[in-house]
Protein backbone atom coordinates (compact mmCIF):
# COMPACT_ATOMS: atom_id res chain seq x y z
CA UNK A 1 0.00 0.00 0.00
CA UNK A 2 2.63 2.35 0.06
CA UNK A 3 3.87 4.57 -2.92
CA UNK A 4 2.01 5.23 -5.91
CA UNK A 5 -0.34 2.90 -6.57
CA UNK A 6 -1.55 3.42 -10.39
CA UNK A 7 -3.85 1.09 -11.06
CA UNK A 8 -5.94 1.91 -7.93
CA UNK A 9 -5.42 5.69 -8.88
CA UNK A 10 -7.03 5.07 -12.27
CA UNK A 11 -9.49 2.97 -11.13
CA UNK A 12 -10.85 6.09 -8.73
CA UNK A 13 -10.18 8.40 -11.31
CA UNK A 14 -13.44 6.50 -13.41
CA UNK A 15 -15.42 8.00 -10.75
CA UNK A 16 -16.31 10.83 -12.86
CA UNK A 17 -19.32 13.32 -11.90
CA UNK A 18 -21.94 15.00 -13.87
CA UNK A 19 -22.17 18.79 -14.12
CA UNK A 20 -24.91 20.14 -11.73
CA UNK A 21 -28.34 20.96 -13.41
CA UNK A 22 -28.08 24.55 -15.31
CA UNK A 23 -30.44 26.45 -13.49
CA UNK A 24 -29.28 25.81 -10.10
CA UNK A 25 -27.54 28.63 -9.16
CA UNK A 26 -30.54 30.62 -10.30
CA UNK A 27 -32.17 28.27 -7.77
CA UNK A 28 -30.15 28.49 -4.82
CA UNK A 29 -29.63 32.55 -5.05
CA UNK A 30 -33.61 32.81 -5.36
CA UNK A 31 -34.07 30.74 -1.97
CA UNK A 32 -31.64 32.34 -0.08
CA UNK A 33 -33.26 35.97 -0.88
CA UNK A 34 -36.56 34.17 -0.13
CA UNK A 35 -35.65 32.89 2.87
CA UNK A 36 -36.55 33.90 6.35
CA UNK A 37 -34.35 35.27 8.66
CA UNK A 38 -32.04 32.33 10.73
CA UNK A 39 -33.33 31.44 14.47
CA UNK A 40 -30.68 32.83 16.62
CA UNK A 41 -28.45 30.54 17.69
CA UNK A 42 -28.46 28.30 20.63
CA UNK A 43 -26.77 29.25 23.52
CA UNK A 44 -23.83 27.15 24.14
CA UNK A 45 -20.38 27.44 26.85
CA UNK A 46 -17.69 29.32 24.78
CA UNK A 47 -14.62 27.53 24.25
CA UNK A 48 -12.77 29.88 26.90
CA UNK A 49 -14.99 28.61 29.27
CA UNK A 50 -14.24 24.94 28.79
CA UNK A 51 -12.03 24.67 31.87
CA UNK A 52 -11.42 21.95 34.16
CA UNK A 53 -12.46 21.36 37.32
CA UNK A 54 -10.90 24.24 39.32
CA UNK A 55 -13.48 27.05 37.99
CA UNK A 56 -16.46 24.82 39.10
CA UNK A 57 -15.18 23.78 42.23
CA UNK A 58 -14.42 28.03 43.37
CA UNK A 59 -17.85 28.58 42.57
CA UNK A 60 -19.12 25.74 44.41
CA UNK A 61 -16.66 26.60 47.29
CA UNK A 62 -17.61 30.57 46.95
CA UNK A 63 -21.30 29.11 47.00
CA UNK A 64 -21.24 26.70 50.00
CA UNK A 65 -19.77 29.64 51.94
CA UNK A 66 -22.50 32.54 51.21
CA UNK A 67 -25.08 29.98 52.04
CA UNK A 68 -23.36 29.45 55.30
CA UNK A 69 -22.46 32.60 56.26
CA UNK A 70 -26.01 33.85 55.47
CA UNK A 71 -27.43 30.43 57.31
CA UNK A 72 -25.47 31.94 60.47
CA UNK A 73 -26.60 35.08 60.45
CA UNK A 74 -29.96 34.40 60.35
CA UNK A 75 -29.31 31.82 63.35
CA UNK A 76 -27.74 34.16 65.38
CA UNK A 77 -30.35 37.00 64.76
CA UNK A 78 -33.14 35.20 65.31
CA UNK A 79 -32.44 33.77 68.60
CA UNK A 80 -28.76 32.71 69.49
CA UNK A 81 -25.49 35.68 70.75
CA UNK A 82 -26.72 38.46 68.81
CA UNK A 83 -30.58 38.05 69.50
CA UNK A 84 -29.63 37.62 73.33
CA UNK A 85 -27.52 41.12 72.69
CA UNK A 86 -30.47 43.07 71.68
CA UNK A 87 -29.14 43.67 68.69
CA UNK A 88 -31.26 42.92 65.32
CA UNK A 89 -29.31 41.90 61.97
CA UNK A 90 -31.17 42.46 58.50
CA UNK A 91 -31.47 38.13 57.74
CA UNK A 92 -32.59 37.23 54.70
CA UNK A 93 -36.33 36.54 54.85
CA UNK A 94 -36.13 40.34 56.17
CA UNK A 95 -34.49 41.90 52.99
CA UNK A 96 -36.60 39.99 50.62
CA UNK A 97 -39.60 41.10 52.49
CA UNK A 98 -39.10 44.39 51.99
CA UNK A 99 -38.03 44.87 48.16
CA UNK A 100 -40.06 45.80 45.33
CA UNK A 101 -41.40 42.70 43.10
CA UNK A 102 -39.50 43.24 40.20
CA UNK A 103 -41.41 43.82 37.21
CA UNK A 104 -40.66 41.45 34.19
CA UNK A 105 -39.16 42.97 31.71
CA UNK A 106 -40.90 41.23 27.99
CA UNK A 107 -38.95 38.47 26.61
CA UNK A 108 -36.30 39.12 24.06
CA UNK A 109 -36.97 35.74 22.80
CA UNK A 110 -40.62 35.80 22.42
CA UNK A 111 -40.37 38.79 21.01
CA UNK A 112 -38.17 37.43 17.97
CA UNK A 113 -40.54 34.30 17.78
CA UNK A 114 -43.32 36.95 17.44
CA UNK A 115 -41.55 38.89 14.54
CA UNK A 116 -40.30 35.50 13.04
CA UNK A 117 -44.36 33.50 12.80
CA UNK A 118 -45.29 37.23 11.20
CA UNK A 119 -42.52 37.71 8.87
CA UNK A 120 -43.11 33.64 7.93
CA UNK A 121 -46.98 34.17 7.34
CA UNK A 122 -46.66 36.87 5.45
CA UNK A 123 -43.08 35.97 3.18
CA UNK A 124 -43.89 34.22 -0.46
CA UNK A 125 -43.24 30.51 -0.53
CA UNK A 126 -39.46 29.29 -1.08
CA UNK A 127 -39.07 28.96 -4.78
CA UNK A 128 -36.98 25.61 -4.43
CA UNK A 129 -38.44 22.51 -2.69
CA UNK A 130 -35.56 20.25 -1.76
CA UNK A 131 -35.71 18.14 1.15
CA UNK A 132 -33.35 19.76 3.50
CA UNK A 133 -31.41 17.68 5.51
CA UNK A 134 -31.24 17.34 9.15
CA UNK A 135 -28.93 19.62 11.32
CA UNK A 136 -25.89 18.40 11.93
CA UNK A 137 -25.27 17.45 15.94
CA UNK A 138 -23.97 20.02 18.20
CA UNK A 139 -20.54 20.21 19.16
CA UNK A 140 -19.70 17.31 21.15
CA UNK A 141 -17.57 18.71 24.71
CA UNK A 142 -13.84 17.31 24.19
CA UNK A 143 -14.62 15.09 27.07
CA UNK A 144 -17.35 13.24 25.14
CA UNK A 145 -15.66 13.37 21.96
CA UNK A 146 -12.70 11.11 22.82
CA UNK A 147 -15.49 8.11 23.77
CA UNK A 148 -17.35 9.24 20.52
CA UNK A 149 -14.15 8.72 18.49
CA UNK A 150 -13.66 5.66 19.87
CA UNK A 151 -17.40 4.44 19.61
CA UNK A 152 -17.35 5.23 16.13
CA UNK A 153 -14.02 3.82 15.34
CA UNK A 154 -15.04 0.43 16.49
CA UNK A 155 -18.36 0.55 14.52
CA UNK A 156 -16.44 1.16 11.45
CA UNK A 157 -14.17 -1.34 11.66
CA UNK A 158 -17.24 -3.78 12.58
CA UNK A 159 -18.94 -2.06 9.87
CA UNK A 160 -16.00 -3.44 7.62
CA UNK A 161 -15.16 -6.78 8.84
CA UNK A 162 -19.27 -7.52 7.56
CA UNK A 163 -18.74 -4.97 4.31
CA UNK A 164 -15.47 -7.48 3.23
CA UNK A 165 -17.77 -10.79 4.09
CA UNK A 166 -20.21 -9.16 1.83
CA UNK A 167 -22.81 -8.66 4.78
CA UNK A 168 -24.91 -6.01 5.44
CA UNK A 169 -23.78 -3.17 8.37
CA UNK A 170 -25.90 -4.35 11.47
CA UNK A 171 -24.83 -0.98 13.57
CA UNK A 172 -28.10 0.87 12.98
CA UNK A 173 -29.28 0.76 16.89
CA UNK A 174 -25.74 1.42 17.91
CA UNK A 175 -25.37 4.52 15.73
CA UNK A 176 -28.77 5.42 16.71
CA UNK A 177 -27.60 5.48 20.27
CA UNK A 178 -24.11 7.41 19.18
CA UNK A 179 -26.51 9.98 17.85
CA UNK A 180 -28.55 10.48 21.28
CA UNK A 181 -25.19 10.54 23.10
CA UNK A 182 -23.56 13.33 20.88
CA UNK A 183 -26.84 15.71 21.05
CA UNK A 184 -27.42 14.54 25.31
CA UNK A 185 -26.92 17.85 27.32
CA UNK A 186 -27.38 16.44 30.71
CA UNK A 187 -25.40 13.44 32.90
CA UNK A 188 -28.95 12.27 33.27
CA UNK A 189 -29.40 11.87 29.53
CA UNK A 190 -26.17 10.38 29.14
CA UNK A 191 -26.67 8.33 31.65
CA UNK A 192 -29.41 6.96 29.98
CA UNK A 193 -27.77 6.40 26.89
CA UNK A 194 -25.07 4.39 28.52
CA UNK A 195 -27.65 1.93 29.99
CA UNK A 196 -29.06 1.18 27.02
CA UNK A 197 -26.19 0.77 25.30
CA UNK A 198 -25.06 -1.80 27.70
CA UNK A 199 -28.38 -3.56 27.56
CA UNK A 200 -27.62 -3.63 24.05
CA UNK A 201 -24.22 -5.22 24.31
CA UNK A 202 -25.95 -7.73 26.59
CA UNK A 203 -28.72 -8.11 24.11
CA UNK A 204 -26.12 -9.12 21.41
CA UNK A 205 -23.70 -10.90 23.34
CA UNK A 206 -26.62 -13.20 24.44
CA UNK A 207 -27.89 -13.68 20.65
CA UNK A 208 -24.12 -14.98 20.08
CA UNK A 209 -24.02 -17.25 23.08
CA UNK A 210 -27.25 -18.74 21.74
CA UNK A 211 -25.61 -19.46 18.03
CA UNK A 212 -24.48 -23.57 17.69
CA UNK A 213 -20.82 -23.93 17.78
CA UNK A 214 -19.04 -23.91 13.73
CA UNK A 215 -18.01 -26.86 12.20
CA UNK A 216 -14.31 -26.07 11.68
CA UNK A 217 -15.59 -25.71 7.50
CA UNK A 218 -17.89 -22.65 8.73
CA UNK A 219 -15.09 -21.29 11.06
CA UNK A 220 -13.69 -19.06 8.36
CA UNK A 221 -16.69 -17.07 8.61
CA UNK A 222 -18.93 -17.35 11.43
CA UNK A 223 -20.86 -14.29 10.51
CA UNK A 224 -21.79 -15.61 6.92
CA UNK A 225 -22.62 -18.93 8.48
CA UNK A 226 -24.56 -18.02 11.79
CA UNK A 227 -22.80 -19.89 14.22
CA UNK A 228 -19.58 -19.00 16.59
CA UNK A 229 -16.30 -20.19 17.19
CA UNK A 230 -15.09 -21.09 20.64
CA UNK A 231 -12.74 -19.01 21.75
CA UNK A 232 -9.11 -21.16 22.58
CA UNK A 233 -6.88 -19.64 25.58
CA UNK A 234 -4.40 -19.76 22.85
CA UNK A 235 -6.72 -17.12 20.93
CA UNK A 236 -7.78 -15.30 23.99
CA UNK A 237 -4.25 -14.91 25.14
CA UNK A 238 -3.26 -13.59 21.58
CA UNK A 239 -5.94 -11.19 21.84
CA UNK A 240 -5.32 -10.07 25.09
CA UNK A 241 -1.72 -9.25 23.91
CA UNK A 242 -2.23 -7.21 20.67
CA UNK A 243 -5.25 -5.29 22.65
CA UNK A 244 -2.77 -4.37 25.37
CA UNK A 245 0.11 -3.30 22.87
CA UNK A 246 -2.24 -1.46 21.29
CA UNK A 247 -2.98 0.33 24.98
CA UNK A 248 0.52 0.49 25.19
CA UNK A 249 0.79 3.07 22.43
CA UNK A 250 -1.59 5.19 24.21
CA UNK A 251 0.39 5.15 27.14
CA UNK A 252 -2.48 3.30 28.83
CA UNK A 253 -1.46 -0.27 30.74
CA UNK A 254 -4.84 -1.70 32.70
CA UNK A 255 -4.24 -4.05 35.37
CA UNK A 256 -4.56 -7.05 33.11
CA UNK A 257 -1.58 -6.15 30.97
CA UNK A 258 0.37 -5.40 33.76
CA UNK A 259 3.36 -8.01 33.73
CA UNK A 260 3.23 -10.30 36.51
CA UNK A 261 6.07 -10.07 38.85
CA UNK A 262 7.85 -13.02 39.68
CA UNK A 263 9.67 -13.11 42.86
CA UNK A 264 8.93 -10.84 45.93
CA UNK A 265 10.28 -11.29 49.54
CA UNK A 266 11.98 -14.63 50.15
CA UNK A 267 9.48 -17.55 51.77
CA UNK A 268 10.22 -16.94 55.35
CA UNK A 269 12.37 -20.29 56.33
CA UNK A 270 12.74 -22.44 59.76
CA UNK A 271 14.02 -20.14 62.23
CA UNK A 272 17.81 -19.94 63.33
CA UNK A 273 18.83 -21.86 66.48
CA UNK A 274 19.95 -19.00 68.94
CA UNK B 1 -16.87 57.25 -0.10
CA UNK B 2 -18.15 56.36 -3.33
CA UNK B 3 -14.81 55.48 -4.29
CA UNK B 4 -14.21 53.11 -1.28
CA UNK B 5 -17.76 51.48 -2.00
CA UNK B 6 -16.42 50.39 -5.28
CA UNK B 7 -13.24 49.08 -3.85
CA UNK B 8 -15.10 46.94 -1.33
CA UNK B 9 -17.50 46.01 -4.60
CA UNK B 10 -14.42 44.62 -6.56
CA UNK B 11 -12.83 42.71 -3.69
CA UNK B 12 -13.08 39.08 -4.39
CA UNK B 13 -11.39 37.77 -1.37
CA UNK B 14 -13.59 35.67 0.69
CA UNK B 15 -13.53 38.12 3.85
CA UNK B 16 -15.06 40.77 1.87
CA UNK B 17 -17.58 38.61 0.18
CA UNK B 18 -18.78 37.15 3.40
CA UNK B 19 -19.27 41.04 4.67
CA UNK B 20 -21.15 41.91 2.04
CA UNK B 21 -23.50 38.70 2.22
CA UNK B 22 -23.92 39.84 5.86
CA UNK B 23 -25.68 43.03 4.64
CA UNK B 24 -27.74 40.55 2.27
CA UNK B 25 -26.35 41.32 -0.75
CA UNK B 26 -27.42 38.74 -3.44
CA UNK B 27 -25.05 39.94 -6.38
CA UNK B 28 -22.11 38.99 -3.82
CA UNK B 29 -23.63 35.73 -2.71
CA UNK B 30 -24.50 34.69 -6.09
CA UNK B 31 -20.88 34.77 -6.87
CA UNK B 32 -19.47 32.76 -4.00
CA UNK B 33 -22.51 30.36 -5.38
CA UNK B 34 -21.12 30.30 -8.76
CA UNK B 35 -17.40 29.69 -7.23
CA UNK B 36 -17.97 26.74 -4.84
CA UNK B 37 -21.02 25.00 -6.26
CA UNK B 38 -19.41 22.46 -9.07
CA UNK B 39 -17.14 21.49 -5.72
CA UNK B 40 -19.63 21.06 -3.38
CA UNK B 41 -21.84 19.50 -5.77
CA UNK B 42 -19.21 16.70 -6.88
CA UNK B 43 -18.23 16.44 -3.32
CA UNK B 44 -21.84 15.33 -2.76
CA UNK B 45 -22.31 13.33 -6.08
CA UNK B 46 -19.40 11.27 -4.49
CA UNK B 47 -20.19 10.62 -0.91
CA UNK B 48 -24.18 10.06 -1.82
CA UNK B 49 -23.79 8.59 -5.42
CA UNK B 50 -27.10 10.41 -6.46
CA UNK B 51 -27.35 13.60 -8.33
CA UNK B 52 -30.39 14.77 -6.91
CA UNK B 53 -29.16 14.42 -3.19
CA UNK B 54 -26.39 15.91 -4.27
CA UNK B 55 -27.73 19.28 -5.84
CA UNK B 56 -29.55 19.20 -2.65
CA UNK B 57 -26.92 19.27 -0.43
CA UNK B 58 -25.04 21.46 -2.20
CA UNK B 59 -27.85 23.56 -2.05
CA UNK B 60 -28.55 23.23 2.04
CA UNK B 61 -25.18 23.65 2.04
CA UNK B 62 -25.05 27.36 0.90
CA UNK B 63 -28.10 28.15 1.82
CA UNK B 64 -26.96 27.15 5.31
CA UNK B 65 -24.00 30.06 4.16
CA UNK B 66 -26.04 32.74 3.24
CA UNK B 67 -28.05 31.79 7.06
CA UNK B 68 -24.36 32.09 8.78
CA UNK B 69 -22.84 35.32 7.24
CA UNK B 70 -23.15 37.76 9.84
CA UNK B 71 -21.72 35.52 12.34
CA UNK B 72 -18.47 34.93 9.67
CA UNK B 73 -15.13 35.59 11.04
CA UNK B 74 -13.04 36.86 8.72
CA UNK B 75 -9.21 35.03 8.66
CA UNK B 76 -10.42 31.85 8.82
CA UNK B 77 -10.32 28.43 6.43
CA UNK B 78 -12.16 30.60 4.30
CA UNK B 79 -15.22 29.84 2.29
CA UNK B 80 -14.39 26.44 0.51
CA UNK B 81 -13.32 24.93 3.65
CA UNK B 82 -16.40 25.66 5.36
CA UNK B 83 -18.26 24.65 2.91
CA UNK B 84 -16.64 21.29 2.46
CA UNK B 85 -16.80 20.60 6.05
CA UNK B 86 -20.90 21.63 6.25
CA UNK B 87 -21.13 19.63 3.02
CA UNK B 88 -19.85 16.69 4.16
CA UNK B 89 -21.58 16.43 7.12
CA UNK B 90 -24.20 16.89 5.63
CA UNK B 91 -23.88 14.09 3.54
CA UNK B 92 -22.95 11.74 6.62
CA UNK B 93 -26.35 12.96 8.23
CA UNK B 94 -28.57 11.84 5.10
CA UNK B 95 -26.52 8.22 4.49
CA UNK B 96 -27.23 7.44 8.20
CA UNK B 97 -30.92 7.29 6.55
CA UNK B 98 -30.16 6.26 3.27
CA UNK B 99 -27.97 4.14 2.06
CA UNK B 100 -25.37 5.44 -0.82
CA UNK B 101 -27.26 5.11 -4.45
CA UNK B 102 -24.74 2.73 -5.92
CA UNK B 103 -26.55 1.48 -9.14
CA UNK B 104 -28.64 -1.68 -9.76
CA UNK B 105 -27.52 -2.88 -13.07
CA UNK B 106 -23.91 -3.46 -12.09
CA UNK B 107 -22.24 -6.51 -13.00
CA UNK B 108 -20.13 -8.48 -10.42
CA UNK B 109 -16.74 -8.54 -12.71
CA UNK B 110 -16.41 -6.55 -15.02
CA UNK B 111 -17.20 -7.88 -18.50
CA UNK B 112 -14.17 -9.52 -20.17
CA UNK B 113 -16.03 -9.62 -23.77
CA UNK B 114 -14.88 -6.48 -26.35
CA UNK B 115 -17.27 -3.47 -26.64
CA UNK B 116 -18.11 -2.05 -29.70
CA UNK B 117 -18.65 1.21 -28.39
CA UNK B 118 -15.97 2.50 -26.16
CA UNK B 119 -18.10 5.05 -24.72
CA UNK B 120 -20.12 2.17 -23.65
CA UNK B 121 -17.25 0.70 -21.78
CA UNK B 122 -15.90 4.12 -20.11
CA UNK B 123 -19.47 3.89 -18.71
CA UNK B 124 -19.49 0.55 -17.68
CA UNK B 125 -16.14 1.15 -15.76
CA UNK B 126 -17.46 4.54 -14.16
CA UNK B 127 -20.32 2.49 -12.93
CA UNK B 128 -18.52 -0.21 -11.46
CA UNK B 129 -16.16 2.49 -10.14
CA UNK B 130 -19.05 3.96 -8.08
CA UNK B 131 -20.63 0.78 -7.02
CA UNK B 132 -17.18 -0.31 -5.51
CA UNK B 133 -17.05 3.18 -3.71
CA UNK B 134 -20.63 2.80 -2.61
CA UNK B 135 -19.10 -0.46 -0.57
CA UNK B 136 -17.16 1.34 1.69
CA UNK B 137 -18.31 2.67 4.99
CA UNK B 138 -19.48 6.16 4.78
CA UNK B 139 -16.44 7.54 7.07
CA UNK B 140 -14.14 5.85 5.26
CA UNK B 141 -15.82 6.82 1.62
CA UNK B 142 -15.28 10.43 3.12
CA UNK B 143 -11.96 10.18 3.88
CA UNK B 144 -10.88 9.25 0.22
CA UNK B 145 -13.48 11.99 -1.19
CA UNK B 146 -11.58 14.53 0.66
CA UNK B 147 -8.03 13.76 0.31
CA UNK B 148 -7.94 12.03 -3.01
CA UNK B 149 -10.73 14.12 -5.19
CA UNK B 150 -10.13 17.10 -3.45
CA UNK B 151 -6.97 17.03 -2.50
CA UNK B 152 -7.39 18.13 0.88
CA UNK B 153 -3.87 17.65 3.53
CA UNK B 154 -4.88 15.07 5.65
CA UNK B 155 -5.01 17.92 8.45
CA UNK B 156 -7.68 19.55 7.18
CA UNK B 157 -9.96 16.02 6.06
CA UNK B 158 -9.24 15.06 9.76
CA UNK B 159 -10.74 18.55 10.63
CA UNK B 160 -13.66 17.87 8.42
CA UNK B 161 -14.49 15.01 9.43
CA UNK B 162 -13.78 15.68 14.00
CA UNK B 163 -10.88 13.43 14.31
CA UNK B 164 -7.23 13.81 15.41
CA UNK B 165 -4.70 13.70 12.54
CA UNK B 166 -3.58 9.82 13.75
CA UNK B 167 -6.88 8.68 14.10
CA UNK B 168 -7.24 10.18 10.61
CA UNK B 169 -4.37 8.74 8.95
CA UNK B 170 -5.67 5.35 10.28
CA UNK B 171 -8.80 6.03 8.95
CA UNK B 172 -7.14 6.49 5.69
CA UNK B 173 -4.88 3.90 5.61
CA UNK B 174 -8.44 0.84 6.22
CA UNK B 175 -10.63 3.06 3.68
CA UNK B 176 -7.69 2.75 0.84
CA UNK B 177 -6.92 -1.27 2.03
CA UNK B 178 -10.55 -2.10 2.00
CA UNK B 179 -11.22 -0.46 -1.46
CA UNK B 180 -8.61 -1.98 -3.02
CA UNK B 181 -9.70 -5.32 -2.08
CA UNK B 182 -13.10 -4.38 -4.02
CA UNK B 183 -11.19 -3.33 -7.17
CA UNK B 184 -9.44 -6.19 -7.05
CA UNK B 185 -12.66 -8.35 -6.32
CA UNK B 186 -14.47 -6.42 -9.22
CA UNK B 187 -11.52 -7.09 -11.60
CA UNK B 188 -10.88 -3.31 -11.91
CA UNK B 189 -7.09 -3.79 -10.80
CA UNK B 190 -4.68 -6.22 -10.85
CA UNK B 191 -4.19 -8.74 -7.79
CA UNK B 192 -1.48 -8.70 -5.20
CA UNK B 193 -0.15 -11.23 -7.37
CA UNK B 194 -0.64 -9.54 -10.77
CA UNK B 195 -3.56 -11.19 -12.25
CA UNK B 196 -4.56 -9.04 -14.92
CA UNK B 197 -7.65 -7.10 -14.12
CA UNK B 198 -9.35 -4.58 -16.36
Amino acid sequence: MNGPDRDFDAALDRFSVPAPRAGLIDDIVAAAQTRAEPAPQAWSRAPKDRRGGWLRGHRVFAATMAATVLSATAAAAAGGWLGEAGSRLPVLAQIASVMPESVKAPSVRIAQQEKRALAAASAPPVAVTASAPPTPPAAVPPRQQKVVDRIEARLERREARRAEMGLPADTEKERALLDRFKVADTRAERKEVIQEAKALRQERRAERQALPVCTPDQASNPAANGCRVKMTPEKRAEIMERLCARMAENGRTPPRCRPIVSGGPEPLGDPTPQ
Amino acid sequence: MAEALAQIELDDSDDALMARVAARDAVAFRRIVERNLTTVHRLAYRMLGDAAWAEDVAQEALLRLWDHAGRWQSGGTGIGAWLRRVATNLCLDRLRRQKFSGGNEIPDRADDAPLADEQMEDDQMREATRHCMGQLPDRQRAAIMLTYYEDRPNAEAAAVLDMNIKAFESLLVRARQTLRRIFEEKGLVPDAFGKAGR
